[in-house]
Parts: C-alpha cells; structure tokens; sequence
C-alpha cells in the first residue's frame, strides 16, 4: 500500500498505481479537509494525479524529487 | 495472414489503381498538378507503408518511381509516354507482387534482381543512378504556432525563465505536444502522465482537464481519464512522435518559438522612469537593430526601480534581444506593456479579427447567400445564414475569417509589427466598413434587394407549422431579424415586439404577416431616400482622405452591380462542392463502426425503458398526463433510435457480390478438373446484407458450390445419356425477403435419392432402424446435415469428408439463418439458406414460466396458440397436441429447464410452437408476454456452459433476461 491513511492525512510513498486511486477518492470524498504529505512520492499514476487536481487536497510536504515535484507545484499550489 | 501485411495490400491494390488511372490521366494532360499530387500521395503511402515489410525490392521499386514523381511533381522532369510505359510496367509489376504476398506472404526469389532493373530504369528519368536506399526521413511539416498556447500561462515567470534560460542554447522552436488521452485509457494499462515524463526532450508538462469537474466531486469517475496533457519538448519531432506512436492519433504536434514563453508578470505600476527607454527602444526594434537595443536592455535591467511587472518584462527583452532571430512580434508587444502595462499579444489579436471581419465586408457574405436563397427552393436553410448576415451586418465585428484550426489557442494577428497603428487602422476601417454598408444597401436599393428577401425568408418561415414548443422561439427569432434588417435601414420598427407577444399567445401569426407585408414597400421606398443622402453626405469626405479606399469602393460597388453575373457564379460553386462530395468515400475501420452499432443497439434498447416509466408514471404516480407526455416522446426517440438504426445498417451493408464474385473462377477451375461442362448464373449479385453475414456465409457457399459441382451435377456423356443438355447449370442466386436474405443454390443435377441417404444414414448409426421406416423423404433429405454423414461413393479431394454439410448448418446457425434442402431425383437439387439481413439486434419474444422470464428468439417461432388443456393427448409417456390436423409434440418449459415449480393450474394452456430440426415442437409455457428488439450478449464464465441459454438481453427496465436456445433445449 502506497498510500497510507492517517486521521487527516494521507502519506504517499514511492509510486502509486491505479489501484490506489479508488481507495484515494473515496477518501477524499470523505474528508473534505483534508491534507496530503506527498513527500516520499516518487511516481503516481495519472488516475492520482487526476484526483489529486480535481480535490485539490492542502499539501504537508511536496515530493523530494523526481520529474512529479514540478507537476505537482505547478497544479496544487 | 497476419492482418496487417492483409490491409497493407488491399489498400495498396487501391493506391495501384488510383496511380494508373492517374498515369493514363497524365498521358493527355502531364502538367496537371492535382493529378501529380495525387499520385505522389498514393506512391508516397504504398513506399511508406511497404516498409513495415521485410520486402525490400517492393519498396525500392516503389521508393525509386516516388523520388522521380516528386521531380515530376516540382516541374523539373516532364512525363513522356515512355516514362508513363515505364511507371505501368513497374506498377504491374508491384501488381504481381502484391498477388505473391497475398498468397505465400513472400515475394518471389528473382524479385530482387527485377527491382534492381526496374528501379535504376526509373532512376534513370531523373538521372541519378539508383542511390541506395536509406532509411526514408518523412518530411513532415509539424504547423508553427503563431501565438503562444494559453495554458503556457499556467506556469509561473520562475518557471519560464528557467526554461527559457536552460533552452537558450537549442533551437530557437520548441516542440508543443497536446496529448489528449482517450477516456478510457487507463483501462488500456496507459498511463498518460508517466508516458509524457519520459518523452525525450521533456522540458516542461502542464495538465488540463478535458471537461468540467462535476459540481459534486463523489460522482467523479476516477478511472476514465479527463485530462489533456501539454508538453513543450527539447526533442525533435521524429523522437517524440516515435515515443508515442502508440497514441499518435490522440496527440498534436506544433513548434512554438520560444519567444512566447516571455509573458511579463507582476504587478504594473505606471512610473516615468521608463519614458525616455521606451523611446529609444521602440526605435531600435522598429529598424530591427537587435544589438543595440540588447544593449539598451541589458544598461536598464540594470537599473533597478520599484516596478515589478517593468522589470520582469525587462529581464524578458533583455533574453530575447539576444536570441539568433529575435522574435520582432513578442518585443513590440512586450514594449508596448512597458507603456501601459498591458501585454499586446492579445490586444493584436483582437486587432487581427477586426481587421479581418472589416475585411470580409460582411454584407457582401449576406448578398451571396440571398441569392443563393433565391436561387435555392429550400429557401428556409438559408434563413439562419440571412439572420447571422443582417446581425453582422449591423455590429460589423462578427465574422471570425482567421479560421485557426488551433480552437484552444490565441489567434494570429495577421501582420508582422505596429500593433498601435494596426489598432488605429483597424477602428477608421470599422468606420469604412460601417459607411461601406450603407453604401452598399444604396447601390443595392432600386430593388432593395437582399431586404426583399429576408422578409421574404422571414414570411416563409411564418408561414409553417410548428410544434408547440418551438412556435414562440421561431417567432421571436424573425421579429429579431426583421429588427436587425429595419435597423440597417434605419427604419421604425415601431411595436413590433408587441405583435409578436400577442402572435405567441394567441397562436397566429396572422397580423405579423399582414404587418410584415404592409410594412414591406414603403420601408424600401423611404430607405432609398435615407440612405441615398446619408451615403451622398458621408461619402464626399472619405474620399477626398483617402483615394485608395474610394477606389477600393467603387470596385466594391461596380461588383455589386455586376450581380446578375453572380448567381452562376455561386451556382457554379456549389456545384463543384457537390461534384467534390460525391467523389469522397470513406474508408472506416470495422471496429470503429463496430463500436457506433453497439452504440446504436444500446441506444435502443434504453429506449425500451421509456414505456416502463411510463407505465410507472401512470400507476405509481398517478400521473396520467405525463406518462401520456413520456409515451409521445418515445415514440419521437423511437422513430429516431430505428431511423438511426436502419442508417447504422446501411452503413454495413455489403452487396452479396462481395462473397459471389470469387464463384466464377471456382466453378471454372472445378469444371475442368471434374471434366464437366457448368454454366454458372449469379443472380441478385447486387443484394445487400450486414458485412458480417455476408463474412459468414463465404464458407458455407464455397462447401455448398463444391457439393453441387461434385455430387449433384453429371458429367456430359451422364447428362446426354439422361437426355439432358450438355451444359450442367448452377445457379446462386440472392433474394432479400423481408429482414432477411434467401440464397439459394440450384443445380439441375441428378438430385438426391432419399433412399439412399436413408440407408446410408441407418449404416452409419445416425438414425435407428425403427426410424428408418418411418422416416419421410423430405425429412431424409435433412440427414445430409446430420454430423458425419456422407455419400459419395469415393472420397475426393473436393467434397465429401462428411463434414461439409455438417459445418454450413452450424456456421448458418449461429449466424441466426436456416438451411432447407429440395430435391427431386434425376431433376436438381434446390438448397435454401436464409440469413438475417443483420445480427446485431435481435428479436426475441419474452414468456413466462414459473414466475421467471425468458426470451425466445422471434426467428425460430412459428405460432403461439392458446388451447383447452382437454385437447392435450397423451401418448404413452408424450404428450401431443393436435393443431389444424397436424400431430405436434409437447414439452412443458418447467420440465425441460427442470426448475421445479410450481405447475400452473388451468382450463388453457399457452403453447409456443417452435420449428426444431424442420419439425414443429410445441412448448409449454405459463404466459406470453411482448416482443422487444434487443442485443444478445454471449453468457459468460460459469453460465457459459449451459448451452441451452444462447444469451443475456438487458430489459428496459435493468432486468437481465435469459434467452433460450430452443436447438439445445430440445435435443
């Protein structure tokens, strides 16, 4: 599991694949509050992304590295 | 055959036609440049797709005539007679060649050497000597983005500048990538995102959603895929496109300059302090001196003042004076946003559509289409175009003549720098514009021409009948466009919106008529005065400023008066656009339209789930009047789900010639070798049936053509000694009977001798000896369809393994026909096939048993009869129904399907006679109820193996049905 669920907010680590995005947006459908610590995410598949631009979730922590860091600024800032 | 090499040479065969035609076009007329073009196009496609191939001396040949045509084609060689011999030969030659791949997916082994010659022939026209071949650059010209896209805003100035400054070394022109992934891509295992990141070149990516979020974001759908991706790459073009080629079709390519990443941010606030720079600036960019005003930029940037926006856009020029080839455009307007801190790039694009809608003299438009209207009897099509001309006519900003395909994208102002006098040039154009139709409507005015006709247009649309929803609208549209016509006539339109009210309530339109037709000729006569003294008045001055637009004028005005000629003009054009029309065909894949009929079936069959509601409405809501209302509109969406569906069809539709033509060459070869004399007749070749049926039934027909030529007709000296002709005829013929299609096979042969077959079916185990003599003559016949059944004597290698007629029954059935056979010994033998016209929605009927649905398919139905349960006879443990003196053998539902309920208790009972096997079978079923048209689905996973369920069908109102293969069910 890439995406652990914590009170408010949710942890992405490493990569999360299209299985994940189902669990996600039941999640933030749930908690509309609620935030996202993005900071060991490597790689997301475009169906989190998707997600993630769509709920626009308050981000803890951006991703260190990796090609999503820009991305991921450029659209949830 | 793999599919590809399979398309690859259909499509060539159509290329190879295209280019002879085009060669034999040529040969009377070399210059011709569309002809040119067109075989280059078609050569350029066969080269390019030959090399998906391993057939090397395929696409030299072809490569070789393509390098010659672009020659040909740039007008440095000219055709003989003798190059065109020569182009045919070699084209006949890739004919051959492609025969040799459809059959052994190979060329043949001289091909080589043949390709050499051939290709240094041709090479030889241009007089270069056969260079080798080299793996072939596409020239592709990726179109050049003329403004920046807007989602490049979507990134901050950090961001931009980044780019900019990391890309400064490159090619001054990026790469721009729009990747819209297909909605369901995610499915395909596709990742868009990820597939973007590692495109080579990536620089920069920016998403977009393709739709609007849903205002309840619970509904979202999180695995259809709603994103647009865009991407600015380093990479070139040929890199990229590899990198997606997989989703080629779903992305766009275009080069930008990367000048437009400079966008100046910030916060404006006007100062003087660049006053003096803007001047001198503005100078140096006007005379194009680069270096100098680089220099200028770069002793400002140093300055530093509390202006944030000013030196953001500082810093910019200051990037983009240094460039190779400075883009002129982004400097001038990126200077103008130094003055009042409003970037240009967009008021030049406003610019550019005014200059452009001035242009377009929009009422000339007008003119065009009225006396198109006039021309026309469908006046009424033009009516809208009339509306839209008046109100352009009238605001004058309206026509958008830059038709951008790039939708999403800024357009392009038209000419290269000054966007300040180009905004004042474009407002005095207006004004000319504005008096240009005045003018116009006066040169026009002894007829009054259009006016005459728009009301005209407008009293024909008054005139019909419309529904009521739509009167009120249609009203209120001619009232406007009577108001635009009167306004640019300067005319009282007067109460007329008052009229119209009072029309709308009460129905009639009656007194707008009388007011339109009254109205009519004094505003023409008055017109003519108004607009003669205020274009006199108007005229004079404009004139003596400017003697160019007078001119311009009067040409304008001397083309107006030469009227008369246009209407052939306009005549002529539509005419060419209607030749034009005709000629495009267009070659779909199957899967597309595959995917369209689907569509088309669900459709109808949501369209069952109207009467449902209805019938809710009625009984669960009490709402009479608004099921009444549901069941009006179904019938509008029915009647359209069917006319959409019949289209569907047609679409489909494949004349049976298709499956005939290849018969002639058969029955040849097979007369020869068999030694018999056979005349073939193909009738009612040009019968049309859904491609799949016609697919469908290619086997079946070569079996049975092969049945007749081997089995049923004689050899001559067998034909004279009968006393028949020499010749043996056999005759295919096709007959559409309703929804479906009859083929029959006809051989006047020496027939089929039920008492052998009988014998032969006995000794082969398929029918016992108790049946064998009860068994009737027309049902012995039957047994050739039996499993393993044949008679031939000998078994030869054209017929006769005893699986032929086996196969044709199961092929025939599953494509939801029969097969019926007549014979009469020593005279021919007849057999029937009946197919539907199409397979993709079905008609099932639905009945009940034991609390629980079913469908039957509507085809294997005869009747359905109620009957006293007295008339049921038993015979020993059967029970018969005798029905109009026929003795009809009885099943009950329940008992078959052995669901164990509850038998249903009474007087009558509901017999559904179904024809099983050429016998009528009745079954027992509790009620009948309707027939609906639906898509059968196959049964899957565990359900597949009940062979006596031929499918699911989804109800109108989301119940699953279960179809009943009555074949199985009754074994």
């Amino acid at each position: 599991m890439s995406i652990e669920y914590k009170k408010t907010v949710a942890v992405f680590t490493d990569s999360c694949s299209i299985e994940d995005a189902e669990s996600l947006l039941t999640w933030l459908i749930d908690k509309p509050k609620a935030k996202v610590n993005l900071k060991g995410l490597e790689h997301a598949h475009t169906a989190v992304i998707q997600l993630l631009l769509a709920f626009k979730p308050t981000v803890t922590n951006w991703p260190q590295s990796g090609p999503l860091v820009q991305l991921l600024r450029q659209h949830l800032n | 055959m793999d599919s590809m090499l399979n398309a690859f040479i259909t499509e060539s065969r159509d290329s190879l036609e295209v280019i002879s035609n085009c060669f034999l076009a040529l040969e009377n007329d070399p210059q011709n440049a569309n002809t040119l073009d067109e075989l280059f196009r078609s050569v350029h496609t066969m080269k390019g797709s030959s090399g998906l191939f391993d057939i090397v001396p395929f696409t030299k040949v072809v490569h070789a005539a393509e390098d010659v045509l672009d020659q040909v084609r740039d007008g440095e060689v000219t055709l003989t007679s003798e190059h065109i011999d020569l182009f045919l030969d070699s084209m006949d030659q890739v004919s051959a060649w492609l025969d040799a791949l459809e059959e052994d997916a190979e060329l043949e082994t001289n091909a080589s050497s043949i390709s050499d010659q051939l290709s240094s022939q041709l090479r030889a026209i241009i007089g270069s000597t056969g260079a080798p071949m080299t793996a072939e650059e596409d020239m592709v010209t990726v179109v050049e983005l003329t403004a920046a896209p807007n989602w490049l805003m979507q990134l901050s100035h950090e961001a931009r500048i980044g780019l900019f400054r990391q890309l400064q070394q490159a090619d001054q022109h990026l790469l721009v990538v729009a990747y819209t992934p297909d909605e369901s891509c995610f499915f395909n295992g596709d990742d868009p995102i990820r597939l973007m990141q590692l495109m080579p070149g990536m620089e920069t990516l920016v998403l977009e959603t393709t739709s609007d979020l849903p205002d309840d974001l619970s509904t979202l759908d999180p695995f259809l895929c709603q994103l647009k991706c865009h991407a600015l790459s380093s990479g070139d073009y040929d890199t990229c496109h590899n990198h997606l080629k997989y989703v080629s079709d779903q992305c766009e390519f275009f080069t930008m300059d990367r000048s437009f990443l400079a966008v100046p941010e910030g916060d404006y606030a006007p100062t003087d302090a660049y006053k003096l720079f803007i001047d001198d600036v503005n100078f140096s960019a006007i005379n194009a001196d680069w270096d100098k005003l680089s220099r200028q930029v770069n002793e400002m940037a140093s300055i530093k003042a509390n202006a944030p926006y000013q030196q953001n856009l500082i810093e910019w020029l200051a990037f983009l004076a240094t460039e190779l080839e400075p883009n002129a455009r982004v400097i001038k307007a990126l200077l103008n946003a130094l003055k009042d801190g409003q970037f240009v790039l967009e008021n030049s694009q406003t610019v550019a559509q005014k200059v452009a809608a001035d242009q377009f003299t929009p009422i000339q438009a007008a003119m065009d289409d009225l006396i198109f209207a006039g021309q026309e009897s469908g006046v009424l099509e033009t009516a809208d175009a009339a509306n839209n001309a008046t109100q352009s006519g009238h605001t004058t900003n309206h026509v958008n003549v830059h038709n951008n395909s790039l939708d999403s994208l800024p357009n392009a102002p038209s000419s290269e720098f000054g966007s300040d006098t180009q905004a004042s040039d474009a407002d005095w154009n207006n004004d000319i514009a504005h008096d240009m139709v005045t003018e116009n409507t006066t040169v026009q005015n002894p007829d009054l021409h259009w006016a005459d006709a728009i009301i005209q247009v407008q009293s024909l649309i008054l005139n019909q009948e419309y529904p009521e929803q739509v009167f009120a609208g249609k009203i209120l549209s001619t009232v406007q466009t009577i108001k635009n016509v009167c306004a640019v006539l300067n005319k009282d339109v007067g109460d007329i919106d008052a009229i119209a009210q009072n029309a709308i309530k009460q129905n009639d339109v009656s007194v707008l008529l009388v007011l339109l037709d009254g109205m009519f000729k004094p505003v023409l006569d008055k017109t003519v005065a108004v607009c003669a003294n205020d274009s006199e008045k108007q005229k004079a001055p404009k004139r003596q400023t400017n003697p160019d637009i007078a001119q311009t004028l009067a040409a304008n005005t001397n083309a107006q008066e030469a009227n008369p000629a246009q209407p052939e003009k306009v005549a002529e054009k539509k005419a060419k656009k209607d030749t034009s029309s005709m000629q495009k065909t267009l070659r779909v894949d199957q899967y597309r339209i595959d995917a369209l009929m689907d569509l088309v079936g669900e459709l109808v069959v949501a369209k069952n789930a109207l009467p449902f509601l209805a019938k809710k409405a009625e009984e669960e809501f009490g709402v009479k009047a608004l099921a009444k209302e549901i069941q009006s509109q179904y019938s509008v969406i029915n009647r359209l789900s069917d006319e959409m569906q019949s289209a569907m069809m047609q679409v489909r539709m494949v004349p049976l010639s298709t499956v005939f033509q290849r018969f002639p060459r058969l029955v040849r070869d097979l007369s020869r070798k068999l030694g018999k004399n056979i005349n073939l007749v193909l009738e009612g070749e040009e019968t049309e049936a859904d491609k799949n049926v016609v697919e469908e039934l290619s086997d079946p027909l070569i079996h049975l053509v092969r049945n007749s030529l081997d089995h049923g007709l004689e050899t001559p000296e067998e034909r004279v000694a009968k006393g028949k002709s020499e010749q043996g005829t056999l005759t295919l013929r096709a007959i559409p009977h309703d929804d479906q299609v009859l083929i029959e096979i006809v051989d006047d042969g020496k027939g089929i001798d039920p008492d052998v077959i009988k014998r032969k079916a006995y000794e082969k185990g398929i029918i016992d000896e108790q049946r064998l003599d009860t068994i009737t003559d027309n049902e012995s016949l039957n047994l050739i369809f039996a499993a393993g059944f044949s008679t031939a004597e000998a078994i030869s290698d054209l017929s006769g393994r005893g699986v032929g007629m086996d196969v044709v029954r199961t092929v025939i059935q599953e494509a939801g026909g029969t097969v019926g056979i007549e014979s009469e010994l020593g005279k021919g033998t007849t057999i029937r096939l009946s197919l539907p016209l199409s397979m993709a929605v079905t008609r099932i009927m639905m009945i009940e048993s034991g609390t629980q649905c079913y469908g039957i398919n509507m085809q294997s139905i005869v009747e359905t009869v109620k009957v006293p349960s007295n008339t049921i006879h038993r015979i020993k443990q059967s029970e018969t129904l005798i029905l109009r003196g026929r003795v009809v053998p009885i099943f009950h539902l329940h008992d078959l399907l052995q669901t164990h309920s509850e038998r249903k208790e009474s007087d009558e009972l509901c017999v559904l006679v179904v024809m099983h096997h050429g016998e009528e079978i009745g079954l027992v079923v509790d009620e009948f109820h309707e027939g609906i048209d639906t898509i059968q689905k196959p049964l899957e996973g565990i359900m597949a193996s009940y062979p006596f369920y031929s499918g699911t069908a989804l109800l109108g109102d989301g119940r699953v049905l279960l179809v009943l293969n009555t074949e199985e069910l009754l074994v």
